[in-house]
């Protein structure tokens, strides 16, 4: 057996909603970061929105810059701070709708940093509204007869994006089961891994479950991600090299 | 002493080099490009940053991300440019991270014209974000000031940790006139204690970031405004010409200024009691100037490259209403002649002109 | 032996780490937090020790001996 404890770097309770998936993709960065005993030499860029709470309870040095605005900040903080691992936890919202034009720039311009989007389908902090990754027919607050074509237009899926960019890693995981949870750690431990070597940009998107907005209870919400979200947003590696 | 002769968008931005910038992000604007130009080569041979973000918006927010991590952040633009700023300057604010920003003005509404103008004063003094705020305005003259202006900028940023803005404009920025450079100042990204670098074994993180998420929300608003209010006190800088005896009493920054102490110079020779207040720092306003001023004066007139006179507002504030205040304009973008300002202040003195205020 | 420690003060009561406790060791026990939340309870002579519940738990409340 290998004992398993909370990692060191928390300092606090978070204050996410209980079940939310931000909680168990925060534990899993903090373990890595120890596991590579990198959490000194590793800054983070927050987005704004649920993801920004991680600087509330892990103690990790970190910036916020304006709600999307992550692929220009992280851009900046490598290239002023090269020896860092320069890192963003962002969201959907923020990464894909706000923010997909810095999103993007940094990902064309093969910027060497690692950004870890948390996909929930929706706007988690505002209350669940329409974001780019909500599903044909998906329900949210803003379109509450479900997302059609016709009215909010396709939804958005990083891998057609980005899967011929000549970035260094393409990824998406989830977080609905401890075997989903181990390979979403090793999907990030690889991105530092080719972030350190500078191999270039890295996206890891994480299938997260958001019960608060789904209205579901928290194991209703992994099963609609195995059954349903995982099914529209193939997981699996789409670039590595 | 290193003297040149250079424009003054070039002049600023070896101002702010020899300040101790070490890092650039910026998207081409006219009439700013200059600045951009100069900092893509410049930085490389200083060992700085320079990057051309895909817009403004990535621009503004890399110049907060370089200076979080600790590098003297500089960004420069014009117009609409300057618009798109504005989220991303109120952020600097809450988060007191000491930027510097450069707005070369043109004239005119949204994509406006890319001439010279004096039309950003109103987003850049009284506040183009959300929130409370003024930043530190300094209003260069000349090339030489655009230099010396931006090799101070940082220090006097960091003093306060509160951004500073230049705010020149296109024909400040496009003239060419001789410039004395100062010497580098040294500066290394990790010689100031707030920033972000990495937190080491045992400390507590740091976080830059708007305030209501971390600080006791009341407590950090006290601070705040007790530090506005010594900026405020502190910080006013203006040069004053003939203004204790004038009859009139012309106001106007920027190139406006060089055409207005000319305009004073040959009025005085044909005995019209003309006088100048140039404010030099736009905000914090020199409301002390304006004490000199006899209570016999017959009106303040802001001499200013804009149509509504965005000025004016700022003397009739700060003057409480004490003078007829009135503002020579243009409908169109040229700057003002000598002659016709002496005109006008003269219409001002034989009670000819009517106040207005939009 | 105490195989597994829970801080049931942190639990939000998302119960996903019952949902994933194979040997069924965790139930929702009849204890109200401090956050007003029914938090779990251990049989510890069922626990196999596998760190299902802290693999799942987002609030920290499992520490695996």
């Amino acid at each position: 057996m290998v004992p398993k404890k909370a990692p060191e770097l928390f300092y606090d309770e978070s204050r996410f909603c209980g079940g939310c998936g931000h909680g168990i993709f925060n534990r899993i960065l903090a373990e890595v970061l120890e596991e590579m005993d990198i959490v000194s030499d590793t800054i983070i860029c927050s987005d704004i929105g649920c993801n920004h709470q991680f600087q509330f309870w892990m103690n990790v040095d970190a910036i916020v810059p304006p709600h999307g605005k992550m692929g220009a900040a992280i851009t900046a903080m490598k290239r002023v701070r090269p020896d860092k691992n320069i890192m963003t936890i962002a969201g959907d919202g923020g990464a894909y709708a706000i923010g997909i034009g810095e999103t993007t720039s940094a990902a064309l311009r093969n910027e060497n940093v690692v950004m870890f989007v948390m996909n929930n389908t929706l706007f988690g902090m505002t209350g669940g509204q329409l974001a780019p990754t909500t599903m044909i027919d998906q329900k949210v607050a803003s379109a509450p007869l479900g997302r059609t074509v016709e009215d909010n237009g396709q939804n958005t899926d990083v891998f057609k994006l980005m899967g011929d960019m000549d970035i260094a890693y393409l990824a998406r995981t989830s977080v609905t089961s401890p075997a989903n949870i181990m390979k979403t750690k090793k999907a990030v431990r690889k991105a530092i891994e080719k972030h350190q070597a500078g191999k270039g940009f890295c996206l890891v998107e994480v299938l997260v479950p958001c019960p608060t907005n789904w209205h579901m209870t928290p194991a209703k919400s992994m099963e609609y991600i195995d059954e349903v979200v995982s099914k529209v947003y193939e997981l699996g590696e789409k670039i590595d090299r | 002493m290193e003297k040149r002769i250079m424009k003054g968008n070039e002049a600023m931005a070896e101002g702010a080099i020899r300040g101790g910038c070490n890092f650039f992000a910026g998207y081409p604007i006219t009439p700013q490009s200059e600045i951009l130009e100069w900092m893509s080569w410049r930085q490389k041979e200083v060992g700085g940053v320079f990057i051309q973000g895909a817009s403004e918006i990535e621009s503004v927010n890399m110049t907060f991300a370089a200076r979080c991590l600790g590098a003297r952040a500089f960004t420069s633009t014009s117009g609409p440019g300057f618009s798109l700023y504005q989220e991303g300057i109120a952020y600097w604010v809450s988060a007191e991270i000491p930027c510097v920003v450069a707005c070369v003005q043109r004239f005119g509404i949204g994509d406006g014209f890319i001439s010279a103008g004096q039309d950003n004063f109103w987003q850049a003094v009284k506040c183009g974000g959300n929130g409370d705020y003024h930043l530190i305005v300094l209003a260069p003259n000349s090339v030489q000031e655009s230099c010396d202006m931006a090799y101070e900028s940082f220090e006097l940023a960091e003093k306060y940790r509160h951004p500073v803005l230049l705010l020149s404009d296109g024909t400040i920025g496009q003239m060419m006139e001789p410039v004395v450079l100062p010497e580098m100042k040294k500066y290394s990204i990790d010689d100031l204690d707030w920033t972000i670098s990495g937190c080491k074994p045992g400390e507590d993180h740091k976080v830059a970031t708007d305030v209501t998420y971390f600080e006791p929300v009341t407590e950090w608003n006290h601070k705040y405004i007790a530090k506005m209010r010594k900026i405020a006190e502190n910080e006013q800088r203006w040069e004053s010409f003939e203004v204790e005896d004038a009859d009139v009493v012309l106001v106007a920054y920027g190139i406006s200024s060089r055409v207005a102490q000319e305009a004073v110079a040959r009025a005085r020779k044909d005995g019209f009691k003309l006088g100048l207040i140039r404010p030099i720092t736009l905000w914090p306003w020199p409301t002390k100037a304006f004490d000199a001023i006899p209570d016999t004066c017959k009106g303040i007139v802001t001499v200013e490259v804009n149509m509504m006179g965005q000025m004016r507002e700022e003397v009739i504030l700060r003057t409480k209403g004490k003078f007829k205040t009135f503002a020579m304009t243009v409908d169109e973008p040229r700057i003002h002649t000598v002659n016709e300002v002496i005109e006008y202040a003269k219409s001002v003195y034989d009670g000819r002109e009517e106040e207005e205020v939009f | 032996m105490e195989k597994i420690k829970l801080s049931v003060e942190h639990c939000k009561g998302c119960y996903l780490c019952i949902a994933n406790c194979k040997p069924g060791a965790l139930s929702i026990s009849k204890e109200v937090n401090a956050k007003g939340y029914l938090v779990p309870q251990v049989d510890q002579d069922k626990c196999v020790q596998c760190g299902c519940c802290y693999t799942m738990c987002p609030d920290l409340v499992f520490e695996i001996f």
